[in-house]
């Protein structure tokens, strides 16, 4: 591109950014206040019935989680009461022979 | 060149306090937020939509702000985030236009004697009062909303209002080096354009 060409382009760029500059001077002020709060505020109370949602979720998961917990451990003591091991059955027994002689004395 | 961040460097002090409320809650709050800062959202978007779409856009753009409060990190001063996200609506604004393909009207023989005025002006003051016609805008206008709009937002933050590469990266989200290569692409195109539709100097 010759100099006088770049001279051109380059005038012609200078003037539209001073036409883009100049934009700001040709319109008059808004207000987007009301407008803007009314989503925000549908949308607050959007966001704190979901949130509220959630901790409904969350304490119904973790009651459940620590009832399941108290059931497990109930459980387990009660069948590690009731089912004693095959040795101490063993051991019980073995005291009710020597309790009882076969040949009384 | 004109500078939308360069009124607030750095966030309120209450600013910050608003925005600490606001998260907590306090929702209502959030009004004297836009009223602080709708000016400012407003001559961002103003210079890349059209008027009748300002209002919405700028409504979008709080609206957005709000949805992302709780990622503003302070970092930087909450009028340059403003700026970014009024950035972004703006291309996001016209790439749905680009989607439903609005007709663009030509250049008439005032734009064409516009281009050629600027063109052999010599003098400042003939300059500055071309740049003041109708003209000046709808040539403006017209060589927009022939580009894509990836061109038309990296050529109105570098070339138009004359950012960084680093600034217009920063308000775009894009990387440096896709700003740079876009904003030389943008600028041959605009010149490609100009070059095609003016008759005299160019």
């Amino acid at each position: 591109m010759s100099a006088g060409r770049e001279d051109s382009f380059c005038k012609l760029e200078r003037a539209l950014a001073e036409a883009h500059r100049l934009t700001d001077e040709r319109t008059t002020q808004l207000d987007v206040v009301d407008r803007t709060m009314r989503i925000i505020r549908r949308t607050a109370v959007e966001t704190d019935g979901r949130a509220t949602a959630n901790m409904l979720d969350e304490l119904v998961w973790r009651t459940a989680t620590i009832a399941a917990a108290v059931v497990l451990v109930a459980t387990m003591l009660v069948v590690g009461v009731l089912h004693r091991s095959p040795l101490e059955r063993a051991g019980l027994l073995a005291e009710e022979f020597d309790s009882a002689p076969l040949f009384g004395e | 060149m004109a500078d939308e961040t360069q009124g607030n460097r750095t966030t309120h002090r209450d600013d910050r306090e608003l925005l600490r409320l606001i998260l907590q809650g306090q929702t209502d709050l959030y009004a004297d937020l836009i009223v602080r800062y709708q000016s400012h959202v407003a001559r961002v978007v103003r210079r890349r939509v059209p008027p009748d779409d300002v209002e919405e856009v700028v409504h979008d753009v709080f609206v957005r702000a709000y949805m992302g409060l709780s990622q503003y990190s302070g970092s930087v001063s909450f009028d340059h985030w403003l700026s970014g996200i009024a950035v972004r609506a703006c291309y996001d604004f016209w790439r749905a236009q680009k989607r439903e393909a609005v007709p663009v009207s030509s250049l008439t023989d005032d734009h064409q004697r516009w281009i050629d005025g600027v063109m052999s002006v010599e003098s400042e003051a003939a300059f500055h009062d071309l740049v003041r016609r109708r003209e000046a805008t709808e040539v403006l206008q017209w060589a927009l909303n022939r580009l894509s709009p990836e061109n038309r937002a990296v050529l109105t933050l570098v070339h138009l209002e004359g950012r960084s590469a680093r600034e217009a990266a920063s308000l775009l989200g894009w990387s440096l080096v896709n700003v740079k290569v876009r904003a030389h692409r943008a600028r041959r195109a605009l010149r490609s354009l100009l070059t095609t539709h003016s008759r005299g100097h160019l």
